[in-house]
């Protein structure tokens, strides 16, 4: 019997990563993330250089049969693309089944929750932000999906025991399509955001063309949280009590419906270390000022992503062969 | 060619006396020293091969360890040591029907299933009328499974389950299935698959069945492989051992 061996990089695949190159760089080009002319020829240019050098070194690495993270990830995301695309499916159906309103709940979630702060924080407590609503939607729109996916995730590996002593299927998949299905609330939620934006007359700038970015660099960061503690819920229980609680501190330390500036000076450090207030001032950043953020915030949101996957990984690896120990 | 090969397998569980899960009770049964464990040996050095097409048969009392010893064949679970090598694709029959949703509608549940077992989408796009017509359920198709019988559940399941040609096929008695009329046809399909060259590993307590359909059987007693060999003279072996350990029980009970 030959081993069947399918080629990963085929033509197809190499103009797919070329094409997902010029589309990323010409989403940053248009929302004017390089500053000038020069500036951008230089990223481009070295970047396609880069980029290309990787697809062939990925080429290389699969005929001489090479280890390489790449082609792992390109090979592991080919064989488990139909499984995550039927659970994530799944996870969306069952969500609003049995709902009267079904979808309409993910517009009106956010929706009710911003008109509940706005009434709150705009006359009883009297804020100076200005366009408080966008401020305000901006901020609970991202960080609910993030404690939402969490959650969600959470049970992932518990809740999918009766498949995992059953079947073998890598056990990251299970919290790493709980954060995406849970995504698709995240963009259906933009639209609330983009409709109260139009309300308040706030223009629609070049920038919002990052929002794909920011929401990838917050996915990858959610997947990381994720991946822990849905390995420390296996040993303990008391993982989603804790995380209850984390997510409520989590949530008053990030300026969602307060401004920044009332956190006195020698706490600033509060938020130097918070990801989440660098993911959601980038989002407000393009949102509300309708420019690029500076490179330190892109800095600090694809650091804080890369930091978290790669904990999340690794404390995955370390404890997964002991989960059908312990579900 | 060998198919499957389980070379010096050995399996522990490690059990801590009470059943710690919170952090709080950990922390106290550590600091009093009380965390202790009690190893569990489930198996012991088990060793053999399965060659291309042999349909193997394991045989042993109720926790002598033969699923724990397919759910490391399958790779659910990792053994403490030893090792096992797999040659192509497996497709677990353990519990069927475990990945089933229930607010999902039987086609939903065709797709979700077959892409647990890990089957292309291509694939299961063009058996789908196959697996719907195997399954008996016609209209019921469209309908959320919670709705379902058992019976139609099962049925489900084993059509989903045998729509592929794997190449090792790890079975947990499931062909005691549905009513007689698809008990049959299941059987059917059982040996067709074993025809067209499929290992199979397969777990019951029915010695006949066992008769009918292995090659090969492996006897589990105590952890260990006490015998493997000839399908009849093994299963001989097996009922002889049990009818006289059964007598001597019976004395015993009454002593």
């Amino acid at each position: 019997m030959k081993a069947k061996s399918k080629r990963i990089i085929t033509n197809h695949t190499v103009i797919n990563l070329i094409i997902f190159y010029i589309i990323t760089i010409g989403l940053f080009w248009i929302a004017g993330t390089f500053h000038t002319v020069k500036h951008s020829v230089f990223i481009i240019f070295c970047g396609l250089i880069l980029w290309s050098a990787y697809i062939f070194y990925l080429r290389y690495a699969e005929v001489k049969e090479k280890k390489s993270i790449g082609l792992n990830i390109l090979r592991t995301g080919r064989k488990y693309k139909f499984l995550m695309k039927q659970l994530v499916q799944r996870d969306f159906k069952t969500k609003y089944k049995r709902s009267v309103l079904g979808i309409i709940w993910s517009f009106l979630n956010p929706l009710s929750m911003m008109i509940v702060q706005y009434i709150v924080f705009s006359t009883i407590f009297r804020s100076d932000i200005e366009n408080f609503p966008v401020y305000l939607l901006s901020g609970t729109i991202f960080f609910n999906f993030f404690t939402e996916a969490v959650s969600q995730g959470l049970n992932a590996i518990v809740g999918n025991a009766s498949l995992i002593t059953k079947v073998y299927v890598p056990k990251y998949v299970y919290p790493t399509t709980k954060v995406l299905s849970t995504s698709i609330n995240l963009l259906i939620s933009i639209v609330p955001l983009l409709a109260v934006m139009l309300i308040t007359k706030e223009p629609l700038t070049k920038a919002l063309f990052l929002f794909p970015f920011i929401i990838i660099v917050l996915l990858i960061f959610t997947i990381g949280v994720t991946l822990m503690l849905s390995a420390a819920m296996v040993f303990f229980r008391d993982t989603l009590f804790l995380w209850g609680i984390l997510s409520m501190i989590w949530m008053y330390i990030t300026p969602l419906f307060y401004p920044e500036n009332i956190i006195a000076e020698n706490f600033q450090i509060i938020l130097k270390v918070n990801p989440m207030y660098h993911m959601i001032k980038f989002v407000r950043c393009i949102v509300m000022n309708g420019v690029s953020p500076q490179p330190e915030e892109f800095g600090a949101c694809i650091l804080s992503a890369a930091i978290s996957l790669l904990i999340g990984i690794f404390i995955f690896k370390k404890t997964q062969d002991k989960f059908v120990l312990y579900i | 060619m060998n198919m499957i090969m389980v070379e010096n397998v050995s399996m522990n569980f490690r059990m801590i006396n009470d059943k710690v899960q919170s952090l709080k009770e950990y922390f106290v049964a550590f600091l009093r020293h009380r965390l202790q464990y009690k190893e569990l040996i489930v198996l012991e050095i088990i060793c053999f091969q399965v060659n291309k097409g042999e349909v193997v048969g394991i045989i042993g009392r109720n926790g002598a360890g033969k699923i724990t010893l397919l759910k490391i064949i399958s790779g659910v679970l990792k053994p403490t040591s030893g090792k096992v090598i797999t040659n192509g694709t497996i497709v677990p029959m353990l519990e069927l029907g475990s990945g089933f949703d229930v607010e999902l509608s039987g086609r939903e549940n065709i797709f979700l299933n077959g892409a647990i077992l890990g089957y292309e989408e291509e694939f299961l796009k063009e058996k789908y009328e196959e697996i719907v017509e195997f399954s008996e359920l016609g209209e019921f198709i469209n309908m959320p499974i919670r709705n379902y019988s058992s019976g139609m559940l099962m049925r489900l399941a084993f059509s989903i389950a045998t729509i592929v040609q794997p190449e090792i096929l790890i079975v947990d008695e499931i062909l005691a299935v549905g009513d007689e009329g698809f008990q049959r046809k299941s059987k059917e399909k059982m040996k067709k698959l074993m025809e067209k060259g499929t290992t199979v590993l397969f777990v019951s307590h029915s010695l006949a069945q066992i008769e009918e359909m292995c090659d090969k059987v492996i006897w589990i007693e105590n952890h260990r492989i006490k015998e493997i060999g000839n399908t009849k003279e093994v299963c001989e072996r097996y009922s002889e051992y049990w009818l006289s350990r059964g007598k001597e029980m019976l004395e015993e009970g009454k002593g």
